[in-house]
């Protein structure tokens, strides 16, 4: 990870974070909750388009290490710790982390994400 | 990786920039193309009135003149439709052209008529002689015999000269014959050296290039000079008389002008054009130079000795031909008030060294009809302005 800090600024909010921090957005609608490795949650009134539109903005090549997931969800890859397409659940852990944070999506979803973290075996120490 | 559920966030973007960046180079492309398309068709709506674009040839300065010599002698003979086409020998740059017809309450309107198709009468005089030197048959100094100036080939058909009513030339040689417009001495030595062999006529014309070109960018009306030829059905062995005077052959100013321009541009064609810096070479030699060379000494002639004089001026040595032909008849009657004329005078300046040829033609209704004195002294005109404008400066 580069030296890059995500901002994200609402009417009366603004939160500044190292994107390595963030384990995963998820959205409902016009709401989008970043939650962070230390399970700390912030509720933005910005929908996941949005979201996505400001970490490429201010990432650049670095917002690679995101991946949109569906309609709800944006997951940091650095955190991908476990996909199980048939219970349809994701685990976001790694060992800084003594929380493993579940999530579910759709099968698809989930298997297009199993596909791709196979097809980048090897190359993860490149980003 | 883009698929349905899944995006690798930073590389849409990515892409997505690289789209808009394809988008605006697209759209900037087709709008360099179109902006290229309207440049290079532009003449087309140039020609409409003669006026001078930025890349264009014509000036707007010689155009007013010319459109105000050309009103002022149309207006004079009660002239139906003319037109003054100004040409740039070494580069075949048109740099004036007015085409004005007239209206029903008798004034006249710039209009595009440069392609006006007609038979030219003695102006294709030049280029018959031409042939007949080419074939190497015949010499300038060859005389002829064309008695009180009456031939008849048969019983409805008789050419004349000009004089005849005064009792014709007599002997007269071929540069004579040029300077004075002779029908009968040309009808007699064409038929004298192409009579049998008729097709050869045609093929020596062609070989120099008369009637070219048959299409030029900016002159939307304009059609290939057409004749008959013995190939065709409607061929009879007295359409080659016709054509040794000018008639049976239908051929625009333009065309005519290209021709004239040859010679004064040394036997080399080029194209006339509307566009600065494009010059188009349509026969690199006309004619051998000897002939070119005859050919220019008799043309000066025609204006210093010849029918021509009008034309000249005592400013700078000019070189041309006239010609006139009666072109249609209501009546089928001889020099009728009721026949239609084509009078026109198509030469080039300096003789010996030529900058600039011009053709001045125009229509007008019964007798008289010199193209000498009519057309002549607008050419006369426009030469004097030419040079008093200094046209003939070297930064011209």
């Amino acid at each position: 990870m580069g030296n890059k800090v995500l901002i994200i600024s609402t009417v009366n909010e603004l939160v500044r974070v190292k994107p390595e921090r963030v384990v995963y957005i998820s959205s409902d609608g016009n709401y989008s909750t970043m939650v962070l490795h230390d399970k700390s949650e912030h509720v933005f009134t910005l929908n996941l388009a949005h979201c996505q539109q400001l970490i490429e903005d201010q990432l650049g090549k670095e917002a690679e290490t995101f991946i949109r997931l569906g309609k709800q969800l944006i997951i940091n890859r650095e955190y991908i710790f476990k996909i199980n397409v048939n219970k349809q659940t994701l685990m976001m852990a790694d060992m800084a982390l003594n929380h493993v944070f579940t999530l579910s999506a759709s099968k698809e979803a989930l298997r297009q994400l199993k596909v791709f973290m196979e097809s980048n075996m090897g190359k993860e120490m490149k980003l | 990786m883009n698929d349905d559920e899944l995006q690798v966030l930073g590389r849409g973007k990515a892409s997505r920039s690289r789209r808009k960046y394809f988008v605006w180079g697209a759209l900037i492309i087709a709008f360099t193309l179109l902006a290229l398309l309207i440049w290079r068709f532009k003449p087309s709506v140039e020609n409409l009135d003669g006026r001078a674009k930025i890349g264009s040839t014509l000036n707007d300065d010689l155009r007013r003149l010319t459109t105000g010599l050309l009103n002022r002698k149309l207006t004079e003979l009660n002239g139906l439709q003319g037109q003054v086409i100004i040409m740039e020998v070494q580069t075949g740059a048109i740099k004036a052209m007015v085409g004005l017809e007239r209206k029903y309450d008798g004034s006249y309107e710039p209009c595009n008529n440069f392609g006006y198709w007609q038979e030219p009468g003695q102006t294709a005089s030049t280029a018959v002689l031409l042939a007949l030197l080419e074939t190497g048959e015949v010499k300038l100094s060859d005389e002829v015999d064309v008695e009180n100036g009456i031939w008849a080939l048969d019983e409805r058909n008789t050419i004349r000269d000009h004089n005849w009513n005064r009792g014709g030339y007599g002997v007269i040689n071929m540069e004579r014959a040029l300077e004075v417009s002779t029908n009968v001495a040309f009808a007699k030595m064409v038929n004298k050296v192409f009579m049998g062999k008729e097709q050869e006529f045609f093929d020596m014309l062609s070989k120099m290039s008369y009637g070219q070109p048959d299409y030029i960018e900016g002159f939307p009306s304009m059609r290939p000079s057409l004749y008959t030829s013995p190939n065709d059905s409607t061929w009879t062995r007295k359409l080659l008389l016709w054509n040794a005077i000018g008639y049976d052959r239908t051929i625009a100013p333009i065309q005519t002008l290209t021709f004239y321009n040859a010679i004064a541009n040394g036997g080399k064609m080029v194209k006339p054009t509307l566009r600065e810096g494009e010059t188009e070479i349509i026969n690199e030699q006309i004619a051998s130079k000897e002939n070119i060379s005859e050919i220019q000494e008799a043309l000066y002639h025609v204006v210093t000795e010849g029918l021509a004089r009008p034309a000249g001026t005592h400013l700078v040595e000019v070189a041309g031909k006239m010609g006139d032909a009666q072109v249609r008849s209501l009546y089928d009657s001889l020099d009728s008030e009721s026949s239609e004329y084509h009078i026109s005078f198509c030469g080039y300046f300096p003789a010996f060294a030529p900058k600039y040829s011009i053709i001045i033609s125009f229509n007008k209704m019964g007798l008289p009809a010199s193209g000498g004195q009519m057309a002549g002294s607008v050419f006369h005109d426009i030469v004097e302005w030419m040079v008093h404008h200094g046209w003939l400066n070297e930064d011209n």
